[in-house]
């Protein structure tokens, strides 16, 4: 029950038995029938406060999108141990990340949940937002580290931008594929564009090593800028689409 | 309690699924009956809020469910035409999991879900994978999940869909134990399943409710349009095509009896027979049949007018 529900059937019970206190008797049976009513919607489910609602989801995220996690943190940490360097491939394997992310971020829809989320009282877009929280902080941690393990001094801003750029770009590529697929092929359309993504930054890596010198730094900016707006925009479009269970999804034929 | 539905509208590009739809909804069982593309799931989709319509609005108690929000959502109770489960999840997660969502508490969840696997006849199930599960056992699993929060309104779309008949009867037999003091919609295009528990039938095409009425009354309005005649099993054929036949009966040797609906006797010999809800859906949802007259009666309503 909300604060000013409580507060009009306070002064509502209130005014109710002052007009009993001047003579004239009520119903005998009506104290009793407002308790039970009371009682009822207090005993009603209520929504949980945001933190439970992330701690739910964190519980609920698979097992596997974790393990996709720590075989990318694994992979990292085996090459820095092994006197690799880790830097070129810094970008492809926070595009990795992304992936892993995505995986989870879209299971609902292609797991065919989200209809049903819609309809409860935690629905499908404080489910997707309680998610993209937690995976998104988990994300951002371990590019810090990534960028902790791979930057040297005045070329720390340069990792950051050639970090977040590819995750975000496939972050965005993701959600943007996952949108327009069927809701069965969402996970997979997800993770095929993030995958190109990080197969892109391999293939620029290879065959444009110049692209990631310090004199590239603003465009880098420039780049995770842009991957920074789109992934915003692609976001806020999938939580749209969440609320109405991907009714009017552009690619998605519905019997109604 | 009471639902409204005040001149709902949904439209998807240039298709409107749903046209101007009003009903006012109290508690009871109401049967939402329709062809495929009728817009029950539109309809049923926009009552749980999943949908907002394109234009009208709909009320709970006079207020409108956008208004109310999760107020409303904690009110419901779902089960969607198609509906799907984590891989990973065995029964007793998925309910605790949706216990979580709907706002219940772990231990009230923990109980609750247990209590209604019970009820439902999956004791014993807990903690068996759900894609282990037959197509009757996820429907139950999807009627308990649909209850948890003891909902005021309970929507079911399509909730037969695929069972056999025992596991129908079944499932039947749930929804009537779960429908006390409720708001039921219950959509389907399996008239059986209508008759035997709704306290009242809306039957929907093209988006918009044609016909509604309690099962009786409305069955009693299709008197004098259902006839039935013994014919020769070629003809019995050519009837099929020509006529809208509910059903054939192969007799002994080369006769059958053909039962068809019709505003009067077609073939010679006919016969009028008792009808069935079944008949007057195929009466109503027969192609390319003139409007009915509207008629303003205390029970049923003809509204084909509206749509020819």
């Amino acid at each position: 029950m909300k604060l000013h529900e409580r507060r009009a059937l306070e002064s509502a019970l209130q005014e109710y038995y002052r007009a009993g206190e001047g003579g004239g008797c009520a119903e005998e049976g009506a104290p009793r029938a407002v308790i039970r009513t009371v009682a009822e919607e207090l005993a009603r489910p209520i929504r949980p406060r945001a933190a439970a609602v992330l701690a739910s989801q964190a519980h609920h995220i698979g097992a596997a999108t974790w393990a996709l996690h720590a075989v990318i943190v694994l992979l990292a940490a085996l090459l820095v141990l092994s006197g690799v360097r880790i830097a070129p491939g810094a970008g492809a394997l926070s595009a990795a990340l992304a992936v892993a992310s995505l995986a989870e971020l879209t299971r609902s829809r292609s797991c065919g949940m989200v209809e049903l989320e819609a309809a409860c009282v935690v629905n499908a877009q404080a489910i997707v937002c309680a998610r993209a929280i937690v995976l998104g902080c988990t994300d951002a941690a371990l590019m810090l580290l990534l960028t902790a393990l791979t930057a040297i001094g005045p070329t720390v801003w340069l990792m950051v931008a050639q970090i977040c750029a590819p995750y975000l770009l496939a972050a965005g590529a993701g959600l943007c594929a996952a949108r327009r697929a069927s809701s069965a092929d969402a996970t997979v359309a997800a993770g095929a564009a993030a995958t190109g993504v990080c197969a892109a930054c391999v293939i620029l890596r290879v065959l444009w090593p110049a692209a990631f010198a310090p004199a590239a730094g603003a465009a880098w900016a420039l780049a995770a800028l842009l991957a920074f707006a789109f992934a915003l925009f692609e976001m806020r479009a999938w939580i749209r689409a969440a609320a109405s269970a991907f009714a009017d999804a552009p690619a998605c034929v519905r019997a109604y | 309690m009471e639902l409204t539905l005040d001149r709902l509208t949904r439209s998807f590009g240039p298709k409107i699924a749903v046209d101007r739809l009003s009903a006012a909804l109290k508690p009871g069982v109401y049967g939402l009956l329709g062809a495929n593309g009728a817009g029950k799931t539109t309809l049923m989709r926009m009552v749980c809020g999943v949908l907002r319509p394109t234009s009208g609005e709909i009320r709970y108690d006079g207020v409108a469910i956008e208004q109310m929000g999760d107020a409303y959502r904690a009110r419901l109770g779902y089960l969607p035409q198609d509906f799907g489960y984590y891989p990973e999840f065995t029964a007793l997660d998925f309910m605790e999991y949706m216990a979580a969502l709907k706002g219940l508490g772990k231990r009230i969840a923990r109980d609750r879900s247990l209590a209604l696997l019970d009820r439902v006849g999956l004791a014993g199930e807990e903690r068996r994978r759900i894609r282990t599960f037959s197509g009757g056992m996820r429907q139950r699993l999807g009627i308990a999940q649909a209850v948890l929060n003891d909902p005021e309104v309970l929507v079911l779309d399509e909730p037969t869909a695929g069972l056999d008949p025992k596991e129908r009867v079944r499932f039947r037999n749930l929804i009537a134990g779960f429908a006390q003091d409720k708001i039921v919609l219950l959509s389907t295009h399996i008239v059986s399943d209508v008759e035997h528990i709704a306290d009242e039938v809306l039957m929907m095409r093209a988006g918009a409710i044609v016909l509604e009425g309690r099962p009786d009354e409305l069955v009693a309005k299709a008197a004098g349009k259902v006839w039935e005649v013994v014919v020769s099993a070629t003809q019995a054929e050519t009837a099929e095509a020509e006529l809208y036949v509910s059903n054939v009966r192969l007799l002994d040797g080369a006769r059958a009896l053909v039962r068809y609906v019709a505003d009067g006797p077609t073939i010679a010999g006919s016969t009028p027979a008792n009808p069935t809800l079944e008949d007057l859906y195929l009466y109503v949802f027969r192609d390319g049949a003139p409007a009915a007259s509207r008629r303003e009666d205390s029970g049923a309503h003809f509204k084909e007018d509206q749509h020819a």
